[in-house]
């Protein structure tokens, strides 16, 4: 199309849709329209299109000039809204031709002139132009009763409330006029005038005669003492900023005068309201009440006109009666009911929509908040609001939770007051005061009424109100009972069961004790507790529902002590009503809830574990037991948290019991495992150390399944992983420190356990540092694996004679699955074989002199061995794993930080390793490194090499030996425990992977008198071996031959090793080499260590 | 002390199922006031922000939905709600009144009203002052645990906002526009034709702009069904809304103008002033003329903008819609309920004012009747009721009620028996009496049975009822007992239908094991073993949805009969009015007609051996 008026090309209709599309869609696209069409030029043509064509898209662009009137406007403001009003003024007057000029128009363009005058903030920056517009409009609605364009005039009422509105005050000259109009106006637009008038009205009250005034100056606003154009706006509007028009408008005092001129605008306001529209009578009620205040007006003056309305199945009229009712309840003092009661039948009414009877319910709620006085309102009417059968599931929950407030509050009050009637003592609502049902429970005894009990086979039904409530409200959805768990039902349910627990402590307050005490001794809740604890026995697939309501409540700080009630209910009247069988599993998550619990003693739910766990066992006697395996982590699982939460010495005695029978008689290998674990844990890790576990929380067993376990047992992995919630991901100390010995073992396939537990504070033991309390049974459980087993028996010596003196031990000896726990009492202590003969008196002789060789560890004088290891630090991990816990968000970080510390190269300081065993290995004194720097990163490390073969010495790493005194001869795991500060100098500490101790770390020398020469060694060793040999013939060892094709010694012919095994016991080995194999005789006063040394010896071979 | 603020709308979308924006509106003016509501209540700390663009709606719409589906689409806190959500808040209302989050921008629009209509979602965001968008948002991020012991304050909050369920009417109206069915009560009566809505009366069935409007055919004939959308024509937009009426996708450009025809009229600044849409309709098409000459003394209320000029006359329907469930157990009592309204049409001149008296028989205990806004209802006698009003234009609803009529057994009554003798056969027999102890002029025109089996597919029935005709379908029975034409007279008949119903062999995917299957739960003592399905407790194992919120119960948990029922020529309540007895003010002679009609709602006959749902009846 040929360009116009200079201002570019025209826009097409396909233009126009897509500027419209475009002005919806972003920013950008707006302003690239805007750098090609400037803003006045679109108005321009978008003004054409409305008022001279026939365009399809006018109603678009009359909608598209008020949204982006800003926009377009921009800094022209003046020429922008005068373009508008101009053509505004044009087609007004024009008449209406029922195609281009149309009432619809007209009306459309008045509103969007007036939409773009007011977002463009004419008044401060277009005042003539507003002026003018003004001045249209108020002429406009001057004629009234003129039959055509009434509608029209209505809507000019409607533009002049908006731009008083906007402008607060804008129009208060005009009131007189406007009130005159308003009498005057007899179509349906009246409503329109009579609105613009209390808008007028409601600025005047609100904004302008604030200052109250005791003089009578009359201020007769209502008499019109000036023409009604022209008109300008008031200088205070005009002086006023954008949007805080209201702040400029100039106090006027509100004579005696003033007030009777504005209460007789009220009185003519509110005749005839029932004329407006349901939205009128809500604008205009809204405006209205917001006069009264201001004027001081009693409520009682629009009781009468509108509270009738609440009748009207609108519920926007309804609303208006709240409205009025919410803020002059004074008011209605004795009616309240009428309102109360509407809202009860509006919630039940099936021909409103759903969402208005949600809102009924909360139209209830919110008027018992009304209520200054803390007494209820709607409590005493709750059986009206039972829910219906055909009530949507979603107004049954709203129902629900208004009957929990309700229960509530019956249930505080009736600790006051002794009884509180349930059915209202009110009369019903219109028209029948009669009982509204047949009367059910007349005729058959309380007992007999239908409820949850009665679904749930719980007995009797409560009879105090609160509980009733809940009894009979929670049966329509009791299909729960019997649905998925996924069902809606049983969501409402458990939405209802936590409100009936929480409405009767709100959480805007502190919740006090003693208000918490008052509702668990409620009935209410003891009802509560019944329903859970039976639907938890009868209805076992509801655990995980029920596990996450007490989590809810534990999680609350207000209702955190309920869920511990709640807990303790579970475990005063759950646990013993549950059966050992198959279906306990059910509920292991509630009683890993209990087990967690500190102040809830863990003995019930153990014994009742011990239970399951041997039915378990026996029902499956024979079975591979992995079917088994999952039960079994799960109980172990339990186990840990009770280990991890409780006092050790008050969980000993039932942990130890469920743990030893699980690690003997559990068919699952790595249950059983694991079992023995935790024993050692619970037997060897002293109570404060447990407490001391507890503040590293879980870290500390998560370490249970990190790598320094691995090498223990491949198949140790987290035993309740599945179960425990996802933790945050911790950096491993472990896993970029390392600490590894520098010889490896050559047996390291398997492990044994031995636990000598002498729990004795005692003398004899030397056991100091293991600080239980409490005298504790010695147990040994000894397994060497698949090697067969011997009855064997302890050989007794002197010393051993001296120490079965001083206590009684019971030893607890447990080699046969089959047998029960087996008591072994006594001392074993077999007197000492009389001296006989010269040969046995010539031995004793040898033995006595080699046995005071051997220092005593209980004076501290112990035989050690030392373990050598390396100490390295990884950096390089350490920065790689930080990144990954920090997010993938930030890898843009991890590069920076990486590289970054590549040059830093980071170090530790002030290490300390700590170390612990088994008890078994005495005190082990930690090892200080003052300094530690990290490994080499991987790309520098061949230059760093180069540099580091210089001086010959591994600079990134540290030696650090392990001194151990063992008290028994066997193989171990030294846990190292390690605290450094990093670089940022903070204190970091975690466990290091343990140190495997193996039996050819205990292989050594036997000491040798100070008076026997170097060269008389071999002799003396020989005696001695002979020595010892006689002495252990009797009962030794008859482990088989076993083929050595080599000895180390090489050749033929009879190798005798003496080997010592701190702290005083002995291996000796005599070999008879043959061609093709070897007899190996062992005997040793220390029997378990054979199982080692099998392995040993076996190892040996394997690697050779 | 707070303003207290009518209604008015910042902004409304509409989206299509694909979350699309296909229309929205914003109010320019309205924004305004927002914009200086936040800068004058600094304290509240909310900072203006403008309303994002169509498509960033769209997206924090499908974000929310996509958070809600994954709370399996409800609106109360479960474990997996976030804290700063709606679900956080832990109330059902918020799947109606929800609020919508701009991630990025860190803002909030609260309150959004959501109203499903069709394929169509309506969402409507009013007015409120800083201070309640604070005390909403606060109630999102509460780091309690949530529920009743706060909710008070969304109560209060409710209660406080107006605009609020002023925008419920708004979306609920828009709704009706956008899927083309703005209609008013359908009248019956037996022989004019003419018996129109309002606009037969103003504007002849001209060409509306309101394409569904022009669309509607005239009700002459009303359908029983239709019949029964009268009644619960609201109470059904929820669940159409839901099942999806197969009703429109998209929106063509003249459902556009159509709404942007009706928003201009209806709310120009936002503000609504009269959402009726066919009384705006009329003054669009058709507009004033001299000859609409105001009257003279009174003055015309908003409501009726025309006048009424033609032959006068008036019409009064009775529409009562029967809600029963029914159990055949000695121990639990039947609920039946009536839901009704009285419609009616006033071609009348001028303005005057109707004075009628109805009869509500004390014996059917009528609880809360409520009335249309132009009617006022001063005595209350009784068994009767005055009601005076000032007729709008066309037909319309004079007043609604609910009633429980113990003196009038119901019109269908009797037992359906069903129990599985294999797995893949039941065996069932229905006994019904019809119309006991009702008489003239009362008849039955319609009855009939429906059986759904939603879960078995049926292959083949046996058994001949002793009245009616048997058809079914792969799902359910249907028994039409009373085939159309002959109406039932009042004389009471039993009929029966014993018979085998056979189904497709069940494919059962076999439990996997699970730890709690190996006992059953004991809890069965009231239920007994004849369940035409097994539903077992716990996660899984059977086909059972979860029902949808805005269901009243699992309907495909349960065995039932569900009976579709037609009564003409009177009520079950008893309500009724003379039309001698009609006065009107100024006095005139005016024909008077007075009809009746009873439908069925849900009327279900639970399985006499199987589950049943029940509640306790309310008493007030």
């Amino acid at each position: 199309m040929a360009a116009e008026k200079g201002s570019g090309k025209l826009l097409l209709v396909s233009d126009w849709e897509q500027l419209l599309q475009d002005f919806r869609t972003s920013h950008d696209l707006q302003h690239k329209w805007l750098t090609s069409w400037p803003g006045l030029t679109i108005i321009d043509q978008a003004l054409q299109s409305i008022t001279k064509k026939e365009s399809p898209l006018k109603p678009q662009l009359l909608n598209f000039l008020e949204e982006n009137a800003e926009l377009l406007v921009g800094s022209d403001t003046v020429a922008g809204v005068s373009m508008l009003v101009e053509s505004l003024r044009n087609i007004l007057p024009a008449p209406v031709d029922g195609s281009l000029i149309t009432h619809t128009l007209k009306e459309q363009m008045m509103v969007m002139v007036t939409t773009v005058a007011i977002t463009v903030d004419a008044i401060h920056n277009a005042t003539p132009q507003l002026e003018m517009l003004t001045e249209i409009l108020l002429v406009f609605i001057s004629r009234t009763n003129y039959a055509a364009d009434r509608h029209v005039r209505a809507t000019a009422c409607e533009c002049l409330r908006e731009l008083e509105l906007a402008h607060p005050c804008l129009l208060h000259v005009c009131v007189a006029h406007v009130f005159a109009l308003c009498q005057s106006e007899r179509t349906h637009a009246g409503q329109s005038y009579k609105i613009l008038l209390t808008v007028i009205l409601h600025n005047m009250a609100c904004h302008m005669y604030t200052i109250k005034s005791r003089s009578s100056g009359a201020q007769p606003f209502l008499s019109i003492t000036i023409p009604l154009v022209p008109f300008s706006v008031p200088p205070f509007l005009a002086a006023s900023s954008p949007r805080q028009e209201s702040l400029s408008v100039p106090a006027k005092e509100l004579t005696a005068g003033s007030l009777k001129e504005f209460k007789r605008a009220v009185a003519y306001l509110l005749q005839r309201s029932e004329l407006l529209t349901e939205f009128g009578m809500l604008e205009f009620v809204a405006r209205f009440i917001n006069i009264a205040r201001a004027l001081n007006l009693h409520g009682s003056l629009l009781k009468p006109q509108f509270s009738s309305l609440v009748h009207t199945f609108s519920p926007v009229l309804c609303h208006v009666v709240l409205l009025i009712y919410s803020q002059f309840m004074d008011a209605f003092e004795g009616d309240e009911d009428v309102i109360l009661k509407r809202l009860f039948y509006l919630c039940r009414e099936t021909h409103q929509p759903l969402p208005v009877r949600l809102l009924g319910v909360h139209w209830l709620l919110g008027v018992e908040n009304l209520q200054k006085d803390k007494h209820s309102v709607i409590a005493p009417l709750a059986s009206g609001l039972y829910p219906l059968v055909f009530d949507p599931l979603s107004l049954k929950a709203a129902k629900l939770v208004a009957l929990a407030h309700c229960a509530a509050s019956l249930a505080s009050s009736s600790s006051s007051s002794s009884s509180s009637p349930l059915v209202s003592k009110s009369p019903p609502l219109t028209p029948n005061p009669q009982p509204k049902l047949k009367p059910k429970t007349s005729s058959s005894p309380g007992n007999r009424r239908v409820g949850l009990y009665k679904v749930l086979a719980i007995g009797d039904s409560p009879v105090d109100p609160a509980s009733r409530i809940l009894d009979e409200g929670l049966l329509c959805v009791s299909a729960f009972t019997w649905l998925p768990s996924s069902s809606t039902e049983t969501y409402t349910t458990f939405h209802a069961l936590h409100k009936f627990l929480t409405a009767a402590i709100p959480h805007q307050n502190q919740s006090s004790a003693l208000e918490v005490a008052a509702f668990t001794d409620s009935s209410l809740f003891k009802t509560i507790q019944l329903i859970l604890v039976k639907m938890a026995l009868k209805l076992r697939y509801l655990v995980p529902q029920i596990l996450a309501l007490l989590d809810r409540l534990m999680e609350c700080n207000t209702h955190q002590s309920l869920g511990e009630h709640l807990l303790r209910t579970f475990n005063e009247d759950l646990l013993p009503e549950l059966e050992p069988n198959c279906n306990l599993p059910a509920y292991f998550p509630l009683i890993e809830r209990l087990a967690e619990n500190v102040d809830i003693p863990p003995v019930g739910l153990l014994g009742l574990l011990t239970i399951y766990v041997r039915k378990r066992v026996e029902e499956h006697k024979g079975d591979g037991g992995l079917k088994l395996w999952l039960r079994g982590s799960q109980v172990l699982g339990i186990c840990r948290t009770v280990l991890m939460h409780h006092k050790s010495s008050r969980i000993f005695q039932s942990l130890s019991n469920l743990l030893s029978l699980m690690c003997l008689f559990f068919p699952d290998l790595e249950v059983r495992d694991t079992a023995r674990l935790y024993l050692r844990m619970l037997i060897s890790v002293p109570g404060n150390r447990i407490q001391e576990m507890l503040s590293y929380g879980d870290e500390r067993v998560e370490e249970v399944n990190a790598p320094q376990y691995t090498n223990v047992s491949s198949l140790l992995h987290s035993p309740s992983a599945a179960g425990s919630q996802p933790r945050q991901p911790l950096l491993l100390v472990g896993a970029y420190i390392r600490l590894t010995r520098e010889n490896s073992l050559l047996v390291r396939h398997s492990w044994s356990l031995v636990l000598y537990n002498t729990f004795q504070t005692g003398v004899d033991g030397g056991y100091k540092d293991v600080g239980l309390v409490g005298q504790f049974s010695k147990i040994v459980v000894e397994e060497v694996s698949e090697h067969p087993k011997e009855e064997i028996k302890l050989l007794k010596y002197g010393t051993d004679q001296e120490k079965g003196g001083s206590s009684t031990k019971g030893v607890i000896v447990i080699d046969n699955p089959s047998s029960s726990f087996e008591d072994r009492e006594g001392p074993h202590s077999e007197p000492v074989r009389r001296v006989m003969d010269a040969r046995t008196s010539e031995i004793l002789g040898i033995l006595r002199q080699h046995f005071e060789e051997i220092p005593d560890f209980r004076n501290g004088l112990g035989v050690k061995i030392n373990i050598r290891c390396q100490l390295r630090f990884m950096g390089e991990t350490l920065q790689r794993m930080r990144a990954e816990a920090d997010g993938t968000s930030d890898s843009e970080d991890l590069v920076d930080v990486y590289s970054g510390n590549l040059e830093a190269w980071p170090a530790i300081y002030a290490v300390v390793i700590s170390f612990t065993s088994t008890g078994l290995y005495g005190q082990i004194p930690s090892v200080h490194v003052p300094f530690l720097l990290s490994e080499a990163p991987e790309r520098k490390l061949q230059a760093l090499r180069v540099e580091a073969a210089k001086d010959d010495k591994d600079i990134f790493s540290e030696t650090v030996i392990i001194e151990l005194e063992p008290r028994q001869p066997v193989p171990t795991l030294v846990d190292a425990k390690i605290i450094f500060s990093d670089e940022d100098g903070t204190s970091v500490s975690g466990q290091l992977d343990s140190i495997p101790v193996g039996i050819e770390d205990l292989f050594l020398r036997a000491p040798v008198p100070v008076d026997v020469l170097p060269h008389n060694y071999s002799d003396y060793y020989f005696t001695l071996f002979d020595a010892l040999f006689e002495a252990y013939q009797s009962e030794g060892g008859g482990l088989g031959p076993w083929g050595l094709e080599e000895t180390t010694k090489g050749g033929l012919g009879s190798f005798l090793v003496l080997i010592f095994l701190p702290p005083r016991y002995h291996l000796l080995l005599k070999m008879e080499v043959s061609d093709w194999s070897t007899l190996v005789r062992i005997r040793t006063d220390h029997w378990p260590c054979l199982a080692h040394v099998d392995e040993f010896l076996e190892a040996l071979i394997m690697s050779r | 002390m707070a303003v207290v603020r009518g209604c008015s709308i910042r902004a409304l979308w509409i989206l299509n199922h694909n979350s699309h924006v296909v229309f929205s509106r914003r109010f320019p003016t309205v924004e305004r006031q927002w914009q200086q509501l936040c800068e004058n209540q600094l304290e509240a700390g909310i900072k203006h922000q403008a309303i994002p663009f169509d498509a960033e709606v769209a997206q924090a719409f499908m974000d929310r939905k996509h958070s809600e589906e994954l709370e399996q689409g409800r609106g109360i806190r479960e474990a997996l709600s976030q804290e700063g959500s709606d679900s956080w808040v832990d109330d059902i209302i918020t799947r109606q009144v929800t609020s919508l989050q701009f991630s990025p921008k860190g803002m909030m629009l609260w309150p959004v009203l959501e109203h499903v209509r069709g394929s169509f979602y309506i969402l409507v965001l009013p007015l409120v002052e800083p201070h309640h968008l604070a005390a909403y948002h606060e109630l999102c991020c509460r780091s309690d645990c949530g529920g009743a012991a706060t909710n008070h304050s969304l109560s209060s909050l409710l209660l406080d906002l107006p605009c609020i369920t002023g925008a419920l009417a708004v979306a609920q109206v828009l709704g009706d526009v956008v899927s083309g069915e703005v209609v008013e009560p359908e009248m019956l009566t037996v022989a004019a034709p003419s018996m129109g809505g309002l606009l037969d009366s103003i504007a002849g069935g001209m060409g509306m702009g309101i394409s569904g409007i022009a669309a509607r055919a005239k009700p002459v004939a009303v359908p029983v069904a239709a019949a029964a959308n009268a009644v619960a024509a609201a109470a059904a937009t929820a669940t159409s809304a839901i099942t999806g009426s197969g009703g429109k996708v998209t929106l063509k450009s003249a459902d556009k103008e159509a709404l942007r025809n009706f928003i201009s009229g209806a709310m120009p600044f936002g503000t609504p002033l009269d959402l009726n849409p066919i009384n705006l309709a009329a003054v669009r098409s058709t507009g004033f003329s001299s000859l609409d000459v105001p009257p003279t003394e009174l003055k015309q209320p908003a409501w009726k903008p025309y006048l009424y000029r033609g032959k006068q006359r008036m019409v009064f329907t009775v529409l009562e819609e029967v809600t029963a469930a029914l159990y055949d157990r000695d121990d639990v009592e039947d609920s039946i309920s009536l839901a009704g309204q009285l419609l009616c049409r006033a071609d009348m001149e001028g303005l005057p004012e109707i004075s009628l008296q109805l009869h509500c028989p004390s014996s059917s205990h009528f609880d809360a009747i409520t009335f249309h806004p132009c009617a006022q209802a001063p005595e209350q006698g009784v068994d009767k009721q005055t009601i005076s009003f000032s007729p709008p234009l066309g037909n319309f609803v004079l007043a609604r009620y609910t009633a429980l009529p113990t003196s009038m057994q119901p019109p269908l009554q009797g037992f359906y028996q069903l129990s599985m003798i294999s797995e893949d056969e039941g065996a069932f027999l229905i006994r019904m009496r019809l119309m006991v102890g009702y008489k003239a002029p009362l008849v039955m025109e319609q009855c009939a049975l429906s059986i759904p089996f939603p879960q078995r597919r049926i292959v083949a029935v046996e058994g001949t009822p002793s009245v009616g005709t048997l058809s079914t379908t792969e799902h359910s029975m249907e028994w039409k007992i009373i085939v159309s034409g002959r109406g039932l007279a009042s004389k009471s008949t039993e009929v029966t239908f014993p018979g085998t119903v056979k189904f497709a062999r069940k494919l059962t995917p076999q439990g996997n094991g699970d730890a709690f299957k190996d006992e059953e739960s004991d809890i069965e003592s009231n239920l007994q073993n004849s369940e035409y399905f097994d539903v077992k407790p716990g996660n899984g194992g059977t086909g059972l949805q979860a029902a949808e919120w805005e269901e009243p119960l699992c309907w495909e948990a349960y065995s039932y009969a569900k009976a579709s029922i037609k009564l003409v020529g009177g009520t079950m309540s008893g309500i009724s009015l003379d039309p001698k007895m009609v006065a009107v003010y100024p006095a005139v002679k005016v024909p008077c007609e007075f009809s009746a009609q009873v439908v069925s709602g849900e009327y279900i006959f639970w399985n006499s051996l199987g589950r049943y749902p029940h509640a306790v009846l309310p008493t007030m």
